[in-house]
């Protein structure tokens, strides 16, 4: 079993531009996506899950959720587990995300989650209407006031960083083999260095737990705007097959 | 190897009003985790003089155990700090397999923030907002006058202290560890842990000691386990013991 935990990277976004709009009848998503996404955006048949689930012939599901960050992501997992309990031996594909985006979960309303995704300088609102998540308004009308996104962007990196070596964590202890895919951006590591605050402790990932090549960063064949293009999906997938094939079969 | 997480409480706080100052015999650092900004925080005073950690339930707990333990027990402590603390513990002690983590149960609502990129640090505390580091002091007290920055903090702050709880039980999972999530206050003051159900996070259930409900004679309550705001020595002596027993039945031994 894969299973895939990132961002809009994971669903093959903007590859409707390149080749067109995914055909609802060809291509069966309801096992293989278990948040929102918006077909008419995202080209998940040609996204790099789905090519590598084909080339290695195992079962797969993508948690991601276009500009979903680490802590994100750690929910997401811990949701799939607590519901469908995969198998031991399956393997979790984390993608790089922007560190600086944010995930805040209001405990108080249980069963009513207040999610914001955003990217600096965006205001909340602006991105939340922009990528149609539903934002509870009294979330909103907290973060957009003066002061607040300062703070939260000064604090987000540290959080996110304690979300990825907690979903790492979370692997190890239900017997699940961990990969961080460096394949986008390398923003994983830019805020390491903070000695004698335990940041390098926090995201202490060991190599075989990660995969980074600068290929797909550098070579404009692999991108489509700000996302992967077709072709950088397909290598994507070809250089992960390989990965799990040398460290995981 | 015994390591324990939580607040003031670890510490011994108030203690010294009514049992005097740490007697000149006992080394109040020899067992106390101190990270290098703490390290700069202390400066030259060492730990505070209204503390004693000999009269604290990890150093009694120590003693009936005969084990070395660790004290990453601070002063207005969160889940989160407790976390942040644990792992700079970890990457900076050698420490041996065979290892028992006790989290003490805190306020769900008090915050440790992390500045990455400016190497500082933020707490939420008693719903004021301070930094560990004195450059960065002025721009705490400039988040602090921020009535909805509080607010928003408050909200959130819930969840990612449940999230540390989660992490801080799965380290140790991961390394064979032992871990016991114990109750210290009663359930009433600032120790409850709000929000349990909140599914699917793993519910953090916690060890009850019996503090809240009194003694078993029924002859005395648990005021008499209360110093003011903390622990009183008979309380430490409480948990101490109830601890110890717990401690033999996760074992088997």
């Amino acid at each position: 079993m894969l299973i895939f935990l990132g961002d809009s990277i994971n669903l093959g976004v903007e590859l409707v531009q390149e080749t067109g709009e995914l055909t609802p009848e060809s291509f069966d998503h309801k096992t293989k996506i278990k948040n929102y996404w918006n077909p008419k955006l995202s080209r998940l048949d040609l996204a790099y899950p789905e090519l590598m689930s084909q080339e290695l012939k195992l079962d797969y599901v993508t948690l991601a959720r276009g500009g979903a960050t680490y802590a994100y992501s750690l929910r997401s997992l811990q949701k799939y587990i607590a519901k469908e309990n995969p198998p031991k031996g399956s393997t979790v594909f984390l993608d790089t995300a922007h560190c600086g985006r944010a995930y805040l979960v209001d405990a108080g309303n249980m069963g009513i989650e207040h999610q914001v995704f955003w990217e600096m300088p965006a205001t909340a609102k602006e991105q939340g209407r922009k990528e149609g998540f539903t934002i509870h308004e009294s979330t909103l009308e907290m973060l957009d006031k003066p002061g607040v996104l300062e703070f939260l962007q000064r604090i987000t990196p540290y959080y996110n960083l304690q979300a990825l070596r907690h979903i790492r964590d979370t692997c190890k202890i239900h017997g699940y083999n961990f990969l961080f895919c460096e394949i986008f951006e390398g923003l994983y590591s830019g805020s390491l260095d903070m000695d004698p605050s335990p940041s390098k402790q926090i995201a202490d990932l060991q190599p075989h737990e990660i995969f980074n090549s600068d290929k797909y960063k550098n070579n404009p064949d692999y991108r489509y705007g700000g996302h992967i293009s077709v072709l950088g999906n397909q290598e994507i997938a070809k250089d992960l097959s390989a990965w799990y094939r040398e460290n995981i079969c | 190897m015994l390591i324990f997480l939580g607040d003031s409480n670890l510490l011994g706080w108030e203690l010294a009003e009514v049992h005097g100052n740490i007697p000149p015999t006992f080394d109040p650092e020899k067992d106390l985790f101190i990270d290098p900004i703490r390290r700069l925080r202390l400066g030259e005073g060492g730990i505070a003089l209204c503390n004693r950690p000999d009269l604290a339930f990890p150093e009694l707990l120590s003693q009936k155990l005969k084990q070395e333990y660790i004290n990453c027990g601070q002063g207005g402590s969160g889940y989160s700090k407790a976390l942040f603390l644990f792992q700079l513990c970890i990457s900076k002690t050698k420490l041996p397999d065979d290892v028992t983590v006790f989290l003490g149960t805190t306020g769900t609502m008090r915050s440790h923030f992390v500045d990455t990129l400016n190497k500082s640090e933020f707490h939420l505390f008693n719903n004021h907002i301070t930094s560990n580091n004195a450059e960065y002091r002025d721009t705490a007290s400039k988040y602090d006058r921020n009535p909805e920055l509080k607010r928003m903090l408050q909200v959130t702050s819930t969840w990612y202290n449940l999230q540390a709880v989660g992490h801080i039980s799965e380290i140790c999972k991961a390394r064979g560890w032992k871990f016991l999530f114990h109750e210290i206050l009663p359930e009433d003051a600032v120790s409850r842990v709000e929000y349990e159900d909140m599914a699917p996070m793993p519910a953090p259930r916690v060890f009850k000691t019996g503090i809240a409900q009194g003694k078993s004679t029924g002859l005395q309550n648990s005021c008499d386990y209360m110093q003011n705001l903390h622990l009183s020595a008979e309380g430490h002596e409480f948990v101490a013991e109830k601890l110890f027993h717990e401690y033999h039945r996760l074992t088997n031994t």
